[in-house]
């Protein structure tokens, strides 16, 4: 089934994912040594610092990058495919809008309304911008499951979906113009995307929903196969592409709605894995292109989230920054490339 | 058995084609002819249950092909349309392969006998040689063939074929007309396959359906009355 | 015509040419100052700020602001004389403010504080944002209406402004908002920076009291004010110096993983040292504001002995509610995290931003009292507060 230059390229990509997870935990802002972190990873540390940056705040986000990676470019491959566009990304549907709107109503929203004494004591904390990024998402993406039941033009569902993002991105532009100094530093980091703030709980929850976001996409796989001739042709072939659609954009949701609710809107991950797959393993069985880019799109964040963290320097940049660095002009030279994709 | 029971067909509120009645057997090659636009391809959907009929029903083996789960009539109807056979990196073989999605688990891996056939179809077509080539990089004409062996693969009782020798070299489209022949007979399926090659289609095909100028409707069972009518 | 020709074809007249530009060259503003007809009886030369100076003349004042980062680089003059005079030949370029200042309009909170030192808080007919405003007397007045809301974190709103027809307008920044400054500026308003913030000590700060001051005339109300304000902060300091264990201290609180830091030389790195603390980013001076990773922060912090100003916290449970692994920090344990929101309305108005930078002296003996406790037993903190 899998030639043998896929397996030596899935071998090869599996020691980059534990390079990756190493990489994490070895490399930060302060520079631990080497031996040290062993011992830590044992259990024997002895320094409580130390052991603390490592296995609290490196380990956690380590991770999650990983499987945010590994979630964007597997919802970035399956939107990809569906509406047959190779600058599809997971957020096509407006759904990283959403959130940001969540999150903007949040932490900006309070000339608008404020949450009185309980309810804003769990609102303003860690779990309140990602459940606020959730609630957010969700909201978008039921709106867009909606639409898709009575739009059965994939093309059109795009632009609705894009439309809705614009328009949701508008409010957003509302609040931010009337939010005070402080609240709009802390919105505009936040769509900056980090991973090295999670804690292992928000770690926990992030697996466990991505797992099943997992578990529909891989009983999409064979759907998918048959949709890259289109939605026609897969029907042909015995393909339900309206329950398939459905499921599809049901595993984008959680999968691309989790890694956002906890680590903000990851820019180009879930765009240019895919392609880069692509390139490396020339192959259009979505099978083969669903594990590489689960494994992929893990490597690839995994790493961006050490560039992040500006080893040796006491500075950190937000996650964001590096992606887009690599991602634009890699997706330009993608669509200069190769002009006929998907 | 395909019956069409007085159907009319069309687009919204536009009527191309009414009062087509029509009963075939298997083992039956019918060459469906008239000029472009006159609504060759539209009868041919509304028989493959793309879109709905107008009026009157479309008869599979007695059940109505619009009442039929898309998965089942994947297994009982294939279509070959003229679209355009441009996946990236997708080989010959595994676009022909699709035709047999229905048998593939989930993991796209199809059982050996299936497989084989994949192997047997691109034979006969003479694609054994581009099998592991890229679709997108083969000749046009190539690719029609690879999305001929994709119905062919499908080994459903009714293959409809919308113009599938367009693109041919001369010596291609009788290689393509004897094939679908053959497999009719041998294999008690109905081929429906519109086309411009009238000399070939009189050659190979056993009834015609025939639509004139004027929008009428008939069905033929020899050359002579095919040519009266299309004043050939 | 052939008349022109000759002149231009004569050398002589370039060279009367060449004088000409240089003698013009030499009347730029640089050489107008030492051509001047007027002379200062007066030059304020401040003891601690560097964003200004201030000339006094007969019958008017100059007020120059300089880049208090670089004091090389002038920013822009203000020249207050009486309203219906004639303006003052030497300084064709400073802006003119005119005497009697009866309205201004403060578009920072600040602004609002040093006012209120100077007992003038009643010349405020406008602020920005009333509801970070803690100043009763001008909360009183945005209750009724006399002093107008005059923009918010959205921009300004220049037609009220110029409907309001103030003498002043104190701004903070001209790059606010949507830049209406240049607007307000061409409709004829005098707008008067005052750069407060750029100052990094914290009696620099309230030395713009003689900015303020020298618009309504209370020059020498300013003075004694400063002079207190300067022994009793300069006392103060020596007593923390007496103090033989340094109390490390760190500030702020981070968003995502980024944590801001006070740059060494800053308000709060300065009033740290000066109450006898050792704040942890001392010696780091790379950038005005320090973009820190957490995992630095927390390296370097875990077992710090203070943490000031953590944002908008107000209990220990803010704090945690932020973040478990805040938890991890010695601060945190031993319940040792001070915020200067003691004096806080429930809109978010802050006197520390307001009162508290007129006076530095009693924001430093706050500092002490925690720090060093011993050293002023019994006192009553004015801005900061214990987080409990």
């Amino acid at each position: 089934m899998f030639s043998s230059r896929h397996i030596l390229l899935f071998v090869v990509l599996a020691v980059l994912l534990c390079a990756a997870f190493v990489a994490q935990l070895f490399l930060g802002s302060v520079s631990v040594p080497a031996a040290e972190v062993f011992t830590i990873l044992l259990g024997k540390g002895k320094d409580e610092i130390l052991s603390r940056i490592i296995l609290e705040n490196r380990l956690p986000g380590a991770v999650g990058a990983l499987i945010a990676g590994s979630a964007l470019a597997l919802s970035g491959l399956m939107m990809q495919i569906l509406f047959r566009n190779p600058v599809a990304g997971p957020y096509v549907l407006g759904m990283s809008a959403g959130a940001n709107l969540g999150v903007a109503l949040l932490l900006m929203g309070s000339s608008f309304f404020s949450f009185s004494g309980i309810l804003s004591k769990f609102f303003y904390s860690e779990w309140g911008i990602a459940l606020a990024a959730a609630i957010g998402s969700s909201a978008v993406f039921l709106l867009v499951l909606l639409v898709a039941k009575r739009i059965t033009q994939s093309v059109s569902l795009l632009i609705v979906g894009l439309m809705l993002g614009s328009a949701i991105s508008a409010v957003v532009e509302l609040l931010q113009t009337f939010a005070g100094k402080d609240e709009l530093k802390q919105f505009v980091l936040w769509t900056f995307a980090s991973f090295r703030h999670l804690t292992p709980q928000q770690v926990w929850v992030m697996a466990i929903c991505c797992g099943f976001g997992f578990a529909l996409s891989i009983k999409m796989m064979k759907p998918l196969q048959a949709l890259q001739g289109g939605e026609n042709f897969a029907q042909t072939v015995g393909i339900d592409t309206r329950r398939a659609k459905q499921t599809i954009i049901i595993a984008t949701g959680i999968l691309a709605g989790t890694v956002t609710a906890f680590c903000g809107p990851v820019a180009f991950i879930g765009l240019a894995v895919p392609h880069l797959c692509r390139m490396i393993f020339k192959t259009a069985n979505t099978v083969t292109l669903t594990f590489a880019c689960v494994l992929l799109g893990a490597v690839v964040c995994g790493f961006c989230n050490v560039a992040a963290s500006m080893p040796g320097s006491e500075y950190a940049l937000p996650v964001n920054v590096i992606t887009s660095i690599l991602g634009a002009p890699f997706v330009v030279y993608i669509i200069i490339k190769q002009p006929k994709t998907v | 058995m395909l019956q069409l029971k007085n159907i009319q067909v069309g687009y919204g509120k536009k009527t191309l084609l009414q009062n087509i009645h029509a009963n075939i057997a298997a083992g039956n090659f019918v060459g469906v002819l008239g000029i472009n636009g006159i609504g060759k391809s539209t009868l041919l959907k509304t028989i493959a249950g793309l879109i709905h009929a107008q009026s009157g029903s479309v008869m599979l083996n007695e059940k109505a092909v619009q009442q039929i789960s898309i998965t089942d009539k994947s297994a009982l109807i294939s279509v070959a349309g003229t679209e355009r056979a441009e996946i990236l990196y997708m080989t010959v073989r595994e676009f022909v392969a699709m035709g047999k999605m229905r048998f593939s688990n989930s993991f796209n891996i199809l059982p050996i006998e299936h497989f084989n056939h994949v192997e047997q179809v691109m034979q006969a077509l003479q694609l054994a040689h581009l099998a592991s080539k890229y679709i997108g990089e083969i000749s046009d004409g190539e690719k029609q063939k690879a999305v001929i062996a994709r119905a062919v693969a499908q080994d459903t009782p009714l293959m409809i074929l919308d113009e599938p020798t367009a693109f041919l070299d001369f010596r291609n489209k009788r290689i393509v007309f004897e094939y679908l022949a053959s497999l009719a007979k041998t294999k008690q399926k109905i081929i429906l396959a519109s086309t411009h090659d009238l000399e070939l289609s009189f050659e190979h095909c056993s009834n015609w359906w025939v639509i004139d100028e004027s929008r009428n409707f008939a069905v033929c069972n020899d050359a002579q009355e095919v040519k009266e009518i299309l004043k050939y | 015509m052939g008349y022109f020709i000759s002149i231009l074809s004569n050398k002589r007249f370039y060279c009367w040419l060449l004088l000409g530009f240089s003698v013009l060259a030499a009347c730029d503003n640089q050489s107008a100052l030492k051509q001047r007809h007027c002379h200062p009886t007066k030059t304020y030369y401040p003891k601690y700020a560097k964003g200004f100076w201030i000339e006094y003349f007969n019958g008017f004042k100059v007020i120059h602001l300089r880049d208090a980062y670089d004091t090389t680089k002038a920013i822009e003059d203000y020249v207050i004389y009486p309203k219906g005079k004639k303006k003052p030949a030497d300084f064709p370029n400073a802006v003119a403010v005119f005497t009697p200042v009866q309205k201004n309009i403060c578009l920072s909170t600040t602004h609002v504080g040093l006012l209120e030192i100077l007992g003038i808080t009643d010349s405020i007919s406008g602020v920005v944002d009333g509801k970070r405003v803690y100043n009763k007397n001008v909360l009183r007045k945005l209750a009724s209406g006399e002093v107008k809301v005059v923009g918010n974190e959205a921009g300004m709103n220049n037609e009220l402004i110029f409907s309001m027809q103030p003498s002043v307008v104190l701004a903070y920044s001209f790059n606010e908002g949507n830049s209406s400054i240049p607007k307000l500026k061409s409709l004829g308003m005098s707008v008067m920076l005052i750069n407060d913030y750029n100052e990094r000590e914290p009696l620099a700060r309230a030395e713009w009291l003689k900015v303020l001051a020298s618009l309504y005339n209370l020059d020498d109300k300013a003075d004694s004010i400063l002079n207190d304000a300067e022994a009793a902060y300069n006392s103060l300091k020596t007593l923390a110096a007496t103090a033989v264990k340094k109390p490390t201290v760190f500030c702020n609180m981070p968003w995502n993983d980024v944590w801001y830091m006070p740059s060494g030389d800053s308000y709060f790195s300065n009033f740290i040292t000066d109450a006898g603390g050792d704040f942890l980013w001392r010696n780091n001076t790379s950038q005005r504001v320090l973009n820190l990773d957490y995992e630095v922060v927390y390296a370097k912090a875990a077992k710090a002995d203070f943490l000031l100003n953590p944002n908008e916290a107000n209990t220990l449970k803010d704090i945690s509610a932020q973040g478990k692994r805040f938890e991890n920090f010695e601060v945190f344990k031993q319940k040792k995290i001070y915020n200067n929101n003691l004096q806080q309305t429930a809109t978010g108005g802050n006197d520390f931003w307001e009162s508290g930078v007129a006076q530095p002296h009693l924001v430093l003996k706050d500092l002490i009292s925690i720090f060093h406790p011993e050293l002023i037993p019994n006192h009553q903190p004015i801005y900061y507060k214990q987080l409990q």
